[in-house]
């Protein structure tokens, strides 16, 4: 668990990447530089407010977390073919995890959305990244962001 | 006599850790077959006998709930066991889906003693 984050939904984001993929996220260091093809993969819900989760990471981190699941190498076409699946079931994991430790998940109106993953340009990762809310970590030298929209404690 | 089992995830990483989890055990298996949907899966079922279903929830074209439900109400599949393997938090509908017969629930993210523990359990029951 990083220390010194106490952004909402950080623990479960960390919790849903080491028991998932076996990677700890740590702060990074300020001016972090952008990652190759960084994608924006968010997931939403409603339980009833609007909730949002969103990870900003490079395809080489998505090959990172896929090679760790499936015990092959990250520079495998395999491993590569396979970093988007793996970031939006991450994402949809720390959704789900977000919502019951809010105490969200007895809402009979609870909805989760499918996750979506979208290419970022440089720009749009520079203002991912500059927003208030925005986590900027290093998982094993890779530079991802996280940002929790919403879910607030019932 | 090994099992035909069918894992039911839109997450193609998913279904090859169940796959490799499942390969790593001590389960007999005939066949792992596989599935992106409720839809497909009631596919692969109108073709192939299936000794266990294990299934997401939060998926495209038919989610797990719905398919589940497919599965209880047709005579040749009806008492096939499902397992839910999920994120999902909404802790109605996973009472539900257990009072509508799923036999089991994995939390994702899983380990493989999750998984494993709970094939060996519900087949157990199964087969007993």
């Amino acid at each position: 668990m990083p220390d010194a984050i106490t952004s909402p939904g950080l623990a479960e984001f960390v919790d849903s990447l080491e028991t998932m993929a076996f990677v700890t996220p740590m702060p990074a260091a300020p001016g972090a530089i952008a990652p190759m093809l960084p994608r924006l993969i968010q997931i939403e819900c409603a339980c009833p407010q609007y909730g949002a989760i969103r990870i900003a990471a490079g395809s080489a981190f998505g090959a990172l977390l896929a090679s760790n699941l499936l015990a092959i190498d990250p520079s495998t076409p395999e491993a590569l073919a396979a970093s988007d699946d793996v970031l939006q079931e991450l994402a949809n994991i720390t959704c789900g995890a977000v919502i019951r430790q809010r105490g969200l998940a007895t809402d009979e109106r609870l909805h989760m959305s499918l996750p979506t993953s979208e290419p970022m340009d440089t720009a749009q990762w520079d203002a991912f990244v500059a927003m208030a809310d925005v986590q900027v970590l290093d998982a094993d030298g890779h530079i991802i962001a996280f940002q929790t929209v919403g879910l607030e404690a019932a | 006599m090994p099992y035909r089992i069918l894992i039911v995830d839109d997450s193609a990483t998913t279904r090859s850790m169940i796959k490799r989890i499942i390969g790593m055990t001590d389960i007999p298996v005939d066949c792992l077959l596989e599935a992106a949907d409720g839809k497909q899966a009631l596919g692969v079922l109108a073709g192939t006998q299936v000794d266990l279903v294990l299934a997401d929830l939060n998926m495209p074209e038919m989610n797990g709930v719905e398919m589940t439900r497919r599965i209880r109400r047709e005579q040749t599949t009806k008492s096939i066991p499902v397992v839910i393997v999920s994120a999902e938090p909404n802790i109605d509908r996973l009472t539900q889906l257990l009072s509508d017969g799923v036999q089991g629930f994995v939390r994702k993210p899983f380990t493989p003693e999750a998984i494993r523990n709970c094939v060996t359990r519900v087949m157990g029951a199964a087969h007993a």
